[in-house]
């Protein structure tokens, strides 16, 4: 069900957008809907299909001794789930907590709720394979494995909430958002 | 889903797991009773009857090879019944083998795995020959009226032919009995006639004068004189008359009821036929369980007509029917489903927290008083009820250990076989009741100590005589309860560890060192069996390897929440004590407090809990440790250990709380981390351990310096793990809690001293301290600091 949502194309989602928009999925191919969240500084993503929620910060319980990018447990729903801190995992920079930190519930792998810890949570991009850069293309060989790509969503499209429109190719409106967005591979990310 | 088959398939499997698990006791008992050389034709009758009804579930179930496993298996039970086959130890080898299958069919059929089982084929080509091969005991030979055995029937036929054929003379008692007492009275009867030989039949028979009692005929074959039985049983007003062997009687009867006339050939005086019978499905059956004689029957019948086909022959109508309201009358739970209960009845545990909270801000805020007063009430009742919500499932849970313990038994038999040792295995507490889950996880380490003691504990036999010990070994499984324990010991009777080869091989391995080895106890050695590669036995057997074994279970063990501890004598014996805790969903916590973050501390752990004078505090080869009441008591600073602040400090606790590798804010030089914890940092530490609040050169501001008085009261709570003793220091007591702990998840599995977390009654989590294995660590890390001179870390 949420790789549905995820791999939706933008014509299940707009309907009314008709033509255009089909023509131009057709030239870009499949998208995927990705959660843009900002980590000390830097925009990543992740694929939204492997979001189950966003939570503001719980008061957490920290658990001694364990490893340091473990920032602690939470109970949500009666559940304990183990957050991790994603800046310390991708060993980011740690800027103050705000109170625009999230807590992003996933289960990349099927085995275990986790919590992910970010700085604030900006949007969602839809993205088709063409937009993405495969890193070890555009980077060489020497990029960490769990950088599944990069994107520059400005340049190629709207973010999703303004797309709706006829503002697809306008450049121009979403300049400040012209940054790069690195694409986690969280299997990766949280394996390590 | 097709929810409802799936169902009726989950039925079927458990009901067809229980059934296999009671047929393994049965065959235990057939067992005992074929080394003891007296077969009771009950068991085997047992032994059959669960194979039938094993059949039946899976023809309805489709499951083809069980049920053709369970055909062949019926025919030589058959013949077993009958006499045709002999009891022996090869047949029995045949019946454990088709348990052992039983279980394996049942797993595949479970995952629904079709591929061919070789040892099915195996097997059943076995019991092919199995049926034909033993010898017949029976004569058989046509000396019994013909006319009798119509009545009998092929059971008692068998019982009836076995006595001839050992020469038994047959005997008619004739004895009356008050129906109020009948029960009493034949129990008595039949455990006095036991000894004097074999009961083949009741059969009741009328004087028709008296309401209240029942007379009944009993034919018994008995290797003894008239004159010896007569004595023996004349106290219970017993007539006592041998039957000649030929029938002597009038001769053919007429036909109906043949049963009556077959009574005539034998001098079984025929009852006047009397009034009918009240309830001639009552009536006593051939094995007649007497409890079901009507009380309200004037003369009872002299050969009910359900007579012929009860009992011992192909189980009737009425045991299946038995059967199925059994089933309904208790339901089976998948303990998942328990579990989910429980978290409920945490929520709701939460939910009565903050009632309570409520209504003390009511009170406060001068509400309306009668309002408040209901209120008060109704949360009351709502307590009481979450009380007993919560014990009510814990009782289900709840299983006895017996289901563990003929697992044992079974597989004590078949090591015992295969080591060609004879062993016998003493069980007691099988009752003893703990939680389904605790049970579960115990098979597998409990199994591997019977092997052990069976393989390496009990000697050969030629060893044993020598040393003039039974030729038999025993093993005692124990179970008890102890408090809010379950212990469970396993006891042999062998040549207890020897003590000399486990310090040998462990010095070898370089787990202990020459010089070490010298001071360590006798104990301290024994315990080396724990760990991971040290065994004794120098030859691998097939049965309990090389010791892989014992540090695997007594992981498992603290795993539940148990410890382990051996004792052994050479030459006497070798006692393996388990000690758990009774269930695992619940437990009493005690709240403790450690820079402001919140630990639970399980109490069936807790000795108790007294104030730390930190002038009292010693160190010792390293450790710092107190007296208290005598005995020394090593302290474990749970702040240091966590790498939490040592004084409430909030900049310990941010978002963050603290990493171990990262020292707290604001301690220049008092908390080292706890990886170049070791003890020479610990002696260094102690200087700072004796002024604890202010490490020398710290630059603490002065508003800590004004706390530290107040902090000085910190705690330690005396944790027990075992024999063994540590002092957690704490620097507050919150309080008692009943929590339900929940598992950390698997990211964070490798983190030691957690047993898991609970959510308190204030909707915070407090982790829950796993004592055993914090008792385990700081033991070992003094050993291992000790052993190796204190110059590694761990």
């Amino acid at each position: 069900m949420a790789s549905n949502l995820a791999r939706r194309t933008s014509s299940a989602v707009v309907p009314a957008a008709g033509v255009k928009r089909k023509k131009a999925q057709r030239d870009r191919g499949p998208i995927t809907e990705y959660l843009a969240f900002r980590l000390a500084g830097d925009v990543y993503a992740a694929p939204v299909s492997i979001i189950r929620e966003i939570l503001k910060l719980h008061p957490l319980t920290p658990v001694p001794r364990a490893p340091s990018s473990i920032m602690g447990i939470i109970s949500v729903r009666g559940q304990l789930v183990t957050v991790i801190d994603l800046r310390r995992r991708l060993r980011l920079a740690e800027g103050p907590v705000t109170s625009k930190a999230r807590i992003l519930l996933v289960d990349p792998m099927g085995l275990e709720l986790l919590g992910l810890y970010v700085d604030e949570v900006l949007q969602v991009y839809r993205l088709a394979d063409s937009e993405i850069e495969h890193t070890a293309t555009a980077l060489g060989g020497e990029v960490a494995s769990y950088i599944a790509g990069i994107a520059r969503p400005a340049q190629a499209q709207a973010p999703a909430q303004e797309g709706k429109g006829v503002a697809l190719k306008s450049v121009g409106v979403v300049r400040q958002n012209a940054s790069v967005i690195i694409l986690l591979d969280l299997k990766v990310v949280l394996s390590s | 889903m097709t929810s409802e088959s799936e169902r009726a398939r989950e039925e079927f499997f458990s009901e067809a797991q229980e059934i296999v698990e009671g047929l393994g006791r049965d065959l235990l008992a057939l067992d005992e009773a074929q080394k003891s050389g007296h077969v009771d034709p009950d068991l085997i009758n047992d032994v059959f009857r669960a194979v039938h009804t094993l059949k039946g579930l899976a023809g309805l179930f489709g499951a083809t090879r069980m049920s053709s496993l369970s055909h062949k298996l019926e025919e030589l039970l058959d013949d077993l019944r009958l006499g045709k086959v002999d009891v022996t130890a090869p047949v029995l080898d045949l019946l454990f083998a088709s348990v052992q299958l039983y279980g394996k069919l049942l797993q595949a059929e479970k995952e629904g795995r079709d591929q061919p089982m070789p040892e099915l084929e195996k097997l059943l080509a076995q019991l092919d020959r199995g049926a034909g091969a033993g010898g017949a005991t029976g004569g058989g030979g046509p000396i019994i009226d013909p006319n009798l055995l119509a009545v009998l029937t092929e059971f008692e036929e068998h019982k009836l032919k076995t006595n001839i054929a050992q020469g038994n003379t047959l005997y008619r008692l004739r004895v009356r009995f008050q129906l109020a007492t009948i029960d009493q009275g034949l129990d008595e009867l039949k455990a006095t006639a036991k000894p004097h030989g074999d009961i083949i039949t009741y059969l009741p028979a009328s004087d028709g004068d008296d309401i209240d009692s029942i007379t009944l005929e009993i034919l018994m074959g008995s290797r003894a004189s008239a004159a010896t039985l007569h004595s023996a049983l004349n106290h219970l007003g017993v007539e006592v008359e041998p039957l000649p062997r030929q029938g002597d009687g009038p001769g053919p009867a007429p036909a109906p009821p043949p049963a009556v006339s077959a009574a005539q050939a034998h001098h079984i005086p025929t009852p006047t036929p009397s009034p009918p019978p009240v309830a001639p499905s009552h009536a006593p059956s051939a094995m007649p369980p007497m409890g079901h004689v009507p009380l309200d029957m004037t003369a009872p019948h002299p050969f009910p007509a359900p007579r012929l086909d009860a009992g011992a022959s192909i189980p009737p109508k009425a045991q299946e029917l038995g059967t199925i309201k059994s089933v309904a009358q208790t339901v089976r739970v998948d303990i998942q489903k328990l579990d989910v209960l429980m978290n409920i009845v945490g929520e709701l545990s939460i939910v009565r927290t903050e009632l309570e909270r409520l209504l003390e801000k009511m009170r406060d805020a001068h509400t309306n008083r009668e309002l408040r007063i209901n209120l008060h009430r109704l949360q009351r009742d709502f307590e009481r009820n979450v009380i007993s919500l919560r014990r009510g499932i814990l009782e289900v849970r709840m299983v006895p250990l017996g289901q563990v313990f003929d697992k044992l038994a079974r597989v004590a038999r078949q090591i015992s076989r295969e080591a060609g040792k004879q062993v016998n295995l003493v069980i007691t507490g099988a009752e003893t009741e703990v939680d389904k889950l605790i049970v579960e996880e115990l098979s597998d380490p409990l199994m591997h100590m019977m092997r052990n003691a069976i393989d390496h504990g009990i000697e050969e036999r030629e060893m044993r005589e020598a040393v003039n010990k039974p030729a038999v070994g025993t093993i005692a499984l124990n179970a008890f309860q102890k408090g809010n324990h379950v212990v469970i010991e396993i006891e042999d009777d062998g040549k207890g560890i020897d003590t000399e080869r486990l310090l040998e091989k462990a010095i070898r391995m370089g787990v202990v060192q020459a010089d070490e080895a010298r001071t360590m106890s006798r104990r301290e050695v024994l315990n080396l069996i724990f760990v991971p590669g040290l065994s004794t036995k120098s030859s691998v057997s097939e049965i309990s390897g090389r010791g892989v074994g014992m540090d695997v279970v007594k992981t498992n063990i603290s795993k539940l929440g148990g410890v382990i501890d051996v004792q052994s004598e050479p030459g006497i014996g070798t006692k393996f004590t388990v000690t758990l805790p009774i269930t695992l969903a619940i437990i009493s916590a005690l709240i403790v407090k450690v820079s402001d973050q919140q630990f639970a501390i399980p109490l069936a752990n807790v000795q108790e809990a007294v104030w730390l004078d930190t002038e009292a505090v010693r160190v010792i080869d390293g450790r710092e440790a107190v007296t208290l009441r005598g005995s020394t008591l090593q302290l474990c600073y749970l702040g240091r250990l966590f790498g939490l602040a040592d004084t409430p400090d909030s900049s310990g606790t941010g978002p963050f709380g603290s990493g171990f590798d990262v020292p707290p804010m604001g301690h220049a030089g008092g908390v080292p981390p706890r990886g170049s914890l070791r003890s020479e940092s610990i002696r260094q530490d102690y200087a700072a351990a004796a002024f604890p609040y202010r490490p020398a050169g710290s630059s603490s501001p002065s508003a800590r310096t004004a706390l530290a008085p107040r902090q000085k009261r910190r705690f330690i709570v005396v944790t027990a793990v075992g024999t063994r003793r540590l002092g957690l220091v704490v620097d507050s007591l919150v309080g008692e809690q009943d929590v339900v702990i929940k598992g950390l998840g698997p990211s964070l599995k490798n983190v030691a001293g957690f047993a898991g977390a609970t959510q308190l009654a204030d909707q915070r989590i407090a982790l829950v301290l796993d004592a055993p294995a914090l008792v385990e660590e700081m033991f070992a890390h003094a050993d291992r600091g000790r052993m190796h001179g204190g110059t590694h870390g761990f």
